[in-house]
């Protein structure tokens, strides 16, 4: 995924003008650095995103207007499903961990959407990493499903109250999981 | 202590030495006259050589022979006359009543010297008479030698009565008190008896070993003389002469017991019952010829006669007198062991207190010769005493429980066993006083370790205790029986109890122990269902949403159909794992006042939903039902089981279903029975019907979590649920629900009212 955007690429984006981009990069209303030991102008994913919130310019054409999921599960079957029924949809750009750790790098990485989080990973258990995503203002749109094989009314509870959005038992039907991550995403 | 007995018993020994020893001539003449070949002429002289006996032995011949054989003026006529033997005889008595005179200056004893003298004169006699009538048999004894030793063989007892007057004054009182054997006495008294005094007496006298022996050992067992004892026989002829006389009462010897060794003494002397009645047959008139000869009174044979039975008479006239009393004393112990025996004799051996007391009662009142009588047991550290009421029958006629308000006094040292009944004793009068007769009350405390364990209440006049003074030991007895057959029972009551109550407790030990074991299973079956969720949930998943995928690219019906059917058994065994978490570790239950009729039409609705209800009739009654405490959605859940249950164990078209609620204010629950016409369980399915996944049928069934679920949640509440089945017949579940008190619903009615007021 690209992390780093040239001035011509931002000014695609965004439908606007290079020197538009450029303007606002030198007034400092779009951040960015400068490539070292030359006058090129570089804007960073996060910056840009920013800017288009900003200025009210749709988000939708950056990476080919497909929404970011996060899914992260230690048991590969079930991510390998995940990721099979996400991209089938075809609306969503589709990512994967197998830890809590792995987790929070791609994230910052990736900067998802939405993340599906297994409640059991082999390090820290999902309300830890809910609780680590929440705490991050820049993560502040993330929405996050929970998905385990055991949890019990209570614990559900914690981890609603932990900022989780969802929680959904496994095993589950595809069907309804795609409609709440639409919902979830308003696409 | 030993040492100053042997120091005194010396002390007495050194008196004896003090004694005046036996003139020389008194041994010379005894020694000279006891040869065979002794001459008159030798015996004369020896007595000529000292003129006070002399004189005296001629005052003495004077005195026997009167006016007989005309003037006896010389020792010589004398000797001639009368004899060796009677000399001889005569010498030595003069010499030892000389030796053995009682200080004149004191007063005269208990030991009565004249008597003695004459018991001892008839012993020689007798011993005299049966060594001549023994001479050809194979005793070679001679009748004079045995005369000195039979005048001689107590003369220990006179040189005791000379040292030490005042103990042997004591000694004789004692003897004749207790009616016991001298020498025993002696011993007790003096420390030392009269056969060792007489002996030291004779070896300082220096008299013939033979004299010696007899004075030491008559008396005695001939079977229990030593061997190496040389005048044995002649020790036995004694002794059977002493008993002789003894039993004829002649003349006293202090002594009142007799040897039982008779027959072993004739046998051991040689004589016989023949030589015996001979023997008796002469006696008196020798005793009266020796008498005279001896200076000792001059005593007719009719005198002898009438002073022994006159002593006879006195010794059977006490005697009579004794056994008298004693026949009195035994005959009421008597009395009193009979009740005991009677008593004792009416009891099993496991008898409760209240046989005892009946028992009691009834032995008091035949032995005691009361009507009627009361009785109470009362077990040490109780508050209560059992009371009962015996007739003048025996027959018990009122029992009862009394509170024991006070510990009663308990008789004090030097109390009779009757007590009049005190304060203390107020809360068992008021309860047994209009029984009683007459206008004072008496009890006996039965006691046991210094604590009243019970007592015997009756009632009488005033003289009450003065009439059985007299019978105080024995009532004592029989107290002290009567309160060891109570503490028996009380003990062996007690011990009834606690094993009882040792039993319930380990019935309660062992329901525990199966509840903890329950519980623990529970809790490792929760574990596992917990771990098995998630490793089982996860393979689910992928076969779930395998599946469906694989449905929605699949175009044939069929193999859709199939790709779905995957899918959804994943899920149901997801769902059967889930049920087992929960069984075993059930969400913790939110008790709220809940409208029990509202939750059983809940219960039913869903019910249905479940099962189609068909043609069953099914039927609610709602009796007078307060609010259920419990946790609304598990509650409604196990109904809904049990419901579900009875629904499929119905026939759709003959199925009946009755469902009725009641509340039961003894335990304050509210009981919902649902019972059904169903196809039943056997004992087998019912005993098991709570276990998890538990079938009886082998195919057919779905899984068995059901009722083990439901119980689970009911008993959360605080309820339970229990089964009665028949097979073709139906089933009856009772779920028992706690429920709000009345009063509870009021007051919160009362405030939600209030509450919709404001």
């Amino acid at each position: 995924m690209k992390t780093v955007f040239t001035t011509g690429e931002a000014a695609e984006i965004c439908k606007v003008s290079q020197q538009t981009i450029i303007r606002c990069f030198d007034a400092g209303r779009l951040k960015g650095f400068r490539v070292p030991g030359s006058r090129f102008r570089r804007i960073p994913r996060e910056a840009l995103v920013a800017f288009m919130k900003e200025n009210a310019i749709p988000v939708d054409a950056l990476d080919n207007g497909k929404r970011r999921i996060l899914v992260v599960d230690d048991d590969p079957e079930i991510v390998e499903l995940f990721v099979d029924v996400l991209e089938r949809d075809g609306r969503f750009d589709v990512k994967t961990a197998s830890s809590g750790y792995d987790a929070g790098v791609i994230t910052h990485e990736f900067s998802p959407d939405l993340v599906i989080l297994d409640y059991m990973l082999p390090d820290v258990n999902g309300n830890i990493v809910c609780q680590t995503i929440r705490q991050n203002p820049n993560f502040e749109h993330i929405k996050i499903i929970i998905v385990s094989g055991v949890v019990n009314q209570e614990e559900i509870n914690d981890l609603l109250k932990a900022g989780a959005d969802e929680f959904v038992k496994k095993p589950f039907n595809i069907e309804k999981l795609i409609q709440r991550v639409g919902e979830l995403l308003e696409v | 202590m030993a040492d100053a007995k042997e120091k005194r018993v010396e002390l007495i020994l050194q008196q004896l030495e003090q004694l005046p020893t036996l003139p020389a001539v008194v041994l010379r003449v005894l020694e000279v006259t006891g040869r065979q070949d002794a001459s008159a002429k030798q015996v004369v002289d020896l007595i000529e050589a000292d003129p006070a006996l002399t004189v005296k032995i001629l005052q003495l011949v004077h005195r026997a022979d009167t006016g007989v054989r005309g003037e006896v003026n010389t020792v010589e006529r004398a000797v001639v006359l009368l004899g060796f033997d009677t000399v001889r005889c005569a010498v030595l008595a003069i010499s030892v009543f000389q030796a053995l005179g009682r200080d004149p200056a004191l007063p005269p004893g208990r030991f009565n010297r004249e008597e003695f003298w004459r018991h001892s004169v008839a012993v020689a006699c007798c011993a005299e008479l049966l060594s001549e009538a023994l001479a050809g048999v194979k005793l070679g004894i001679d009748p004079a030698e045995a005369f000195v030793c039979g005048l001689l063989h107590d003369i220990g007892k006179v040189a005791l009565d000379v040292v030490l007057p005042k103990s042997y004054d004591r000694v004789i009182e004692a003897t004749d008190l207790l009616r016991g054997n001298l020498a025993d006495v002696e011993r007790t008294v003096i420390g030392l008896d009269h056969m060792v005094v007489g002996k030291r007496l004779a070896e300082r006298w220096q008299l013939p070993l033979a004299v010696r022996d007899c004075i030491w050992l008559h008396g005695q067992n001939p079977q229990a003389l030593p061997g190496s004892v040389k005048n044995g026989r002649l020790v036995n002829l004694i002794t059977l002469a002493d008993t002789l006389v003894r039993e004829q009462h002649l003349g006293y010897s202090g002594n009142y017991t007799f040897p039982s060794f008779k027959d072993v003494l004739i046998k051991a002397t040689g004589a016989s019952e023949l030589i015996l009645r001979q023997t008796q047959e002469r006696l008196i008139q020798r005793i009266e010829g020796r008498t005279k000869t001896l200076g000792l009174g001059v005593a007719s044979s009719g005198q002898i006669y009438v002073a022994a039975l006159s002593q006879a008479n006195q010794e059977l006239a006490r005697m009579s007198e004794q056994l008298a009393v004693k026949n009195r004393r035994l005959a009421m112990r008597a009395k009193f062991f009979d009740a005991l025996a009677q008593f004792h004799g009416d009891l099993r051996p496991d008898a409760a207190p209240a046989i005892v007391l009946a028992a009691i009662g009834h032995t008091a009142v035949s032995a005691l010769q009361l009507s009627p009588v009361a009785v109470f047991s009362r077990q040490p550290g109780e508050a209560y005493a059992e009371v009962l009421v015996i007739d003048s029958h025996g027959e018990c006629t009122a029992s009862c429980i009394a509170d024991c308000l006070q510990e009663p006094n308990r008789p004090q040292p030097g109390d009779g066993p009757v007590l009049v009944l005190g304060d203390d004793m107020e809360w068992l009068v008021s309860s047994i006083s209009p029984q009683l007769t007459g206008d004072r009350r008496h009890w006996m405390c039965l006691e046991t370790e210094g604590t009243c364990i019970g007592g015997v209440v009756w009632g009488a006049g005033p003289g009450e205790a003065q009439r059985l003074s007299s019978q105080a030991q024995e009532l004592m007895g029989l107290c002290s029986g009567w309160g060891l057959a109570l503490r028996t029972a009380q003990i062996r009551e007690e011990s009834r109890t606690l094993a009882e109550q040792l039993a319930e407790a380990n019935r309660q030990l062992l329901n525990a122990q199966n509840e903890l074991l329950r519980g623990r299973t529970l809790a490792s079956v929760g574990e596992m269902a917990a771990g098995a969720a998630h490793e089982m949930n996860n393979p689910l998943a992928v076969i779930s949403g395998r599946s469906q995928l694989l449905a929605g690219q699949l175009s044939d019906p069929k193999l859709k159909q199939a790709a779905m059917t995957i899918a959804e058994q994943s899920h149901r065994l997801s769902g059967i794992i889930t049920d087992l978490m929960e069984f075993a570790k059930p969400v913790p239950p939110r008790a709220v006042q809940t409208d029990l009729a509202e939750l059983i039409d809940r219960a039913l609705y869903e019910a249905k939903n479940l099962a189609d209800p068909g043609l069953r009739r099914i039927e609610v009654t709602m009796g007078e039902v307060p609010a259920v405490l419990v946790d609304r959605d598990q509650v409604q859940a196990a109904l809904v089981q049990v419901l579900h249950n009875a629904l499929q164990a119905t026939d759709e078209r003959n199925g009946q279903i009755a469902i009725h609620a009641a509340y039961d204010s003894f335990s304050s629950r509210v009981v919902v029975n649902i019972a059904d016409n169903g196809c039943g369980m056997d004992e087998e399915t019912l005993r098991h019907a709570f276990d998890p996944f538990f079938s009886a049928m082998s195919a057919g069934r779905r899984r068995g979590l059901g009722l083990a679920k439901a119980l689970r949640w009911v008993e959360s509440s605080g309820g339970s649920i229990r089964l009665e089945s028949r097979p073709q017949q139906g089933t009856r579940a009772m779920v028992l629900l706690p429920a709000v008190w009345p009063a509870a619903t009021e007051g919160v009615a009362g405030e939600m009212r209030k509450q919709a007021e404001a």
